[in-house]
């Protein structure tokens, strides 16, 4: 009766925008504890001599990063109408989290491979578009990224897909498709800190918005 | 302002503290408002957003549709020095508004080393540190808390000091300036009308004079200001007003959970301890009361914790009901209760029981001293049968952590009561190991903390000589060496800032220019090791001949005219003598239920308190 499988699984996809973007992972997680309980959703409780929440996220997100693609899933204890969970959630959210909508899964999370980004970005040098272009030419986009087991470093040239780009009002607006999900995950913020070693300047200002979770036939995370 | 700081959070640590938007956060149009009030804890954040004192003051004042308060925390360093280079002002978290916008700030002093922090955030926010300084167009700033119980130390920086309990006198102060606003009234006139609301103290309206040797010769009121100013105090604690809500952080904090009150003042008159005094008289709430509020919390937050808050909570006369009745919902809601400040003596086998069903972690006790010689003379009421009863019932209900507090530096203390605390926590281990029903398969950890005794005013010890800093690092050096078991774990706390909180503590109006000087020489987030910059106040004393020893080292004569004796907290000064003479003949005194020892608080009660029989 306690086994997991015996309880309904639903995926919540949220929007996480505004003053939300500056709450982490860990802090997101809890966040959602939290209004889930206020929510009176009838969440399944893991077993155990601690129970908790079940609840796992299919990609977590970068801090500083918008998002309108976010999903996480839960298991109910009981049925429950799923646009009755979504008024629920939104109504315990802060407003900066929005539950866009709840459905039955169909993929697992396993099945991720990319994630497509909007990026504005604007650096303290010179003709940062044509440096820009310049950067994108070389062989390799060498990037050092922190893993659990230290800096790596990864070449972005072959993984990295620009869609569009553009220059305008001072800054670079790219859209770009990354490598996503458990085994290679990689943050448009890599591409920033490449432009800034080789040329040796900071970043002024920067956003990054998740717009997409794909699988690796390009069909959306559902 | 939302644009230049997302210029600047993700540069910073933890951003998640300087956005708001949290939930239950309190966002109201402007226009539609009389009042603002900015709600300041000078320290960070995750300090702040622990503070019971200011939930309930934020949702108390924004219970008023016309007045707006918002909360305002000390940035960390890294984010002070974007703000100073994107020219962004101190603001509130909840408008992002700056500080100058607002009619009202408000400081609540936690702990003496936040003085530069106050400083630190008046001058973020582009005004005037000191109160002379700043004329009809800047707002007024007032401060309440328990060093405002010696303001003294901040009478130049601040206006008007709240005095005592809250919920009452700080409505009223505001509803006073809402009248004065819409009047056009100077501030001056206002300050002075404000003066004669119960607990609230104009330090600009009193006059202090001193002796060649430092002391004060005359405290003296003008304008008609009240001398002495009486605290402000709550009558019906079971009808005090009582938050609904919390604002729920994003980030950690310190104690993130549900918290509710259960009673106010203390019986014990532990003679160290200035919260047993400044809050006196005793006063509870009832059950049902207390089960509610913590009802309505856990509904409204989504906290999975609640927390049974006050100095002594197994005091609470209505404990036993009170849990059965907390625990027929929260085990089927997974909330789990956590009941801090228990005592030694009154811990039951059945209280222990009922928290446990919820959550095992570690217990903490606080003897306090190591030897029944010393607790006699602190008044801590508790006998080492007593502690080690405690520990038993503790190991037998499946504890293996078991915390212990002292305190280092406790008048009439000598080397021989230092060493009793290693051996209180020797006979802690040694019980363990004696049970034959012990947890199995696990060792035992004692911790011992100890932090330095400091002398505090309104407490029988405010007549004392703090410790000096080479005396308390003996004492600690002699801890460490009567420690024989790896079983025991001791902490102890830098003797630096306590030596500071000491001439803070019992300090006058002569250290305002030492205060000013620290924080214009760097000094911030005293509290905090890692800013703690004891050299700018060393040269602080130095710069205006002061010496610190004077302040902290000294012992008072009972007829000495204190920097606070002005302020009346309930406690007379006479009770303060008798109780410190017992002190020194290590004799005890009996808490309030079990008889009355005539310590002048019910006056502010208008009767009786704890039992009946009051003197």
């Amino acid at each position: 009766m306690d086994n997991a499988n015996d309880f309904r699984p639903i995926r919540v996809f949220f929007s996480k925008k505004g003053d939300a973007i500056y709450i982490s992972h860990l802090d997101l997680t809890r966040c959602m504890q939290r209004c889930i309980k206020r929510s009176g959703i009838p969440i399944w409780y893991t077993q155990g001599f601690h129970p908790h929440q079940y609840m796992t996220f299919a990609l977590p997100l970068a801090l500083g990063y918008e998002s309108e693609c976010e999903s996480m899933d839960i298991r109910l204890t009981e049925e429950m109408d799923l646009s009755v969970v979504m008024e629920l959630l939104n109504a315990a959210l802060p407003r900066d989290i929005r539950v866009l909508r709840v459905t039955q899964p169909k993929m697992d999370p396993k099945e991720i491979a990319f994630a497509e980004y909007e990026a504005e970005v604007s650096f303290a040098c010179d003709s940062q578009g044509e440096k820009f272009l310049a950067l994108l030419e070389q062989d390799q986009i060498l990037v050092s990224k922190r893993t659990k087991k230290g800096p790596k470093d990864v070449d972005l040239k072959p993984l990295l897909e620009l869609l569009s780009w553009e220059e305008r009002e001072g800054a670079l607006h790219l859209s770009l498709r990354l490598p996503a999900g458990s085994t290679l995950n990689l943050n448009p913020t890599l591409l920033f800190d490449a432009f800034c070693r080789a040329y040796q300047c900071e970043t002024a200002q920067w956003k990054v918005r998740r717009t997409r979770v794909l699988t690796a036939n390009f069909t959306e995370f559902c | 302002m939302q644009n230049q700081l997302q210029k600047i959070l993700m540069k910073v640590q933890k951003p998640g503290r300087y956005t708001g938007g949290e939930l239950n956060s309190v966002i109201k149009a402007k226009d539609k408002v009389d009042v603002r009030f900015a709600f300041c804890f000078p320290d960070t954040y995750e300090v702040g957003m622990s503070h019971l004192g200011m939930k309930i003051l934020y949702s108390l004042i924004n219970e008023r549709e016309n007045y707006w308060c918002e909360r305002v925390f000390a940035p960390e360093l890294d984010m002070e020095e974007q703000m100073f280079l994107h020219k962004i002002p101190l603001y509130a978290l909840e408008s992002k508004d700056p500080l100058g916008d607002f009619d009202i700030i408000g400081f609540t002093l936690q702990y003496e080393l936040c003085f530069t922090t106050v400083l630190n955030m008046l001058h973020m926010a582009g005004l005037p540190v000191r109160s002379a300084d700043r004329d009809d167009s800047f707002p007024i700033v007032v401060a309440g808390g328990p060093c405002a119980c010696n303001p003294e130390p901040m009478a130049a920086f601040i206006d008007a000091f709240l005095l005592g309990e809250g919920e009452e006198n700080l409505m009223a102060f505001i509803d006073l300036y809402h009248e004065a606003k819409r009047n056009g009234t100077p501030k001056r006139e206002f300050l002075r009308q404000a003066s004669r609301i119960q607990g609230v103290y104009v330090p600009s309206l009193y006059d202090v004079s001193y002796y060649e040797d430092g002391a004060i010769k005359e405290v003296t009121a003008r304008e008609g200001a009240p001398l002495p100013v009486e605290k402000a105090i709550i009558q019906e604690l079971d009808k005090v007003y009582y938050p609904k809500e919390f604002v729920v952080p994003f980030i950690d904090t310190v104690h993130d959970r549900a918290m509710v009150e259960v009673l106010r003042g203390c019986i014990r008159g532990c003679r160290f301890c200035q919260a047993g005094f400044i809050y006196r008289p005793f006063r509870e709430k009832h059950y049902e009361t207390i089960d509610q509020n913590a009802r309505d919390l856990c509904g409204s937050t989504g906290y999975e914790e609640v927390s049974l808050t006050s100095l002594s909570t197994s005091d609470l006369t209505e404990i036993e009901p009170l849990l059965s009745s907390m625990l027929t919902w929260s085990e089927e809601e997974k909330v789990s209760l956590s009941l801090p400040s228990l005592r030694v003596d009154n811990f039951s086998k059945e209280l222990l029981d009922k928290i446990a069903k919820v959550r095992k972690s570690g217990l903490t006790f606080a003897p306090e001293a190591g030897s029944q010689r010393l607790r006699d003379a602190i008044n801590k009421n508790v006998t080492e049968e007593q502690i080690m009863k405690t520990c038993r019932t503790a190991f037998e209900g499946g504890y293996t952590n078991v915390k212990l507090y002292f305190m280092m530096g406790l008048p009439t203390e000598t080397m021989e009561d230092v060493a009793a605390i290693a051996d209180t926590a020797q006979r802690v281990v040694d019980l363990f190991y004696s049970l034959p029903n012990r947890p199995k398969g696990r060792g035992v950890n004692v911790t011992i903390s100890v932090a330095c005794f400091v002398p505090k005013p309104f407490t029988p010890f405010q007549f004392e000589p703090q410790d000096t800093v080479e005396m308390l690092r003996e004492k600690q050096r002699h801890l460490i060496s009567a420690v024989k078991s790896k079983k025991i774990t001791v902490h102890y706390h830098e003797s630096d800032t306590s030596v500071l909180e000491g001439v803070l503590a019992r300090g006058d109006r002569k250290l305002c220019d030492v205060i000013e000087y620290a924080w214009r020489h760097g000094c911030n987030l005293d509290s905090w090791d890692e800013h703690f910059l004891y050299q700018s106040w060393l040269d602080g004393f130095a710069a205006y001949g002061i010496d610190p020893a004077f302040y902290a080292n000294r012992r008072r004569d009972y007829n000495e005219i204190m920097p606070w004796d002005h302020l009346d907290y309930g406690v007379s000064k006479n009770f303060l003598i008798r109780e410190n003479k017992k002190a020194h003949e290590a004799r005890t005194t009996p808490n309030c239920k079990e008889g009355c020892s005539g310590c002048g608080a019910n006056r502010l009660m208008g009767g009786p308190c704890v039992n009946g029989q009051c003197k």
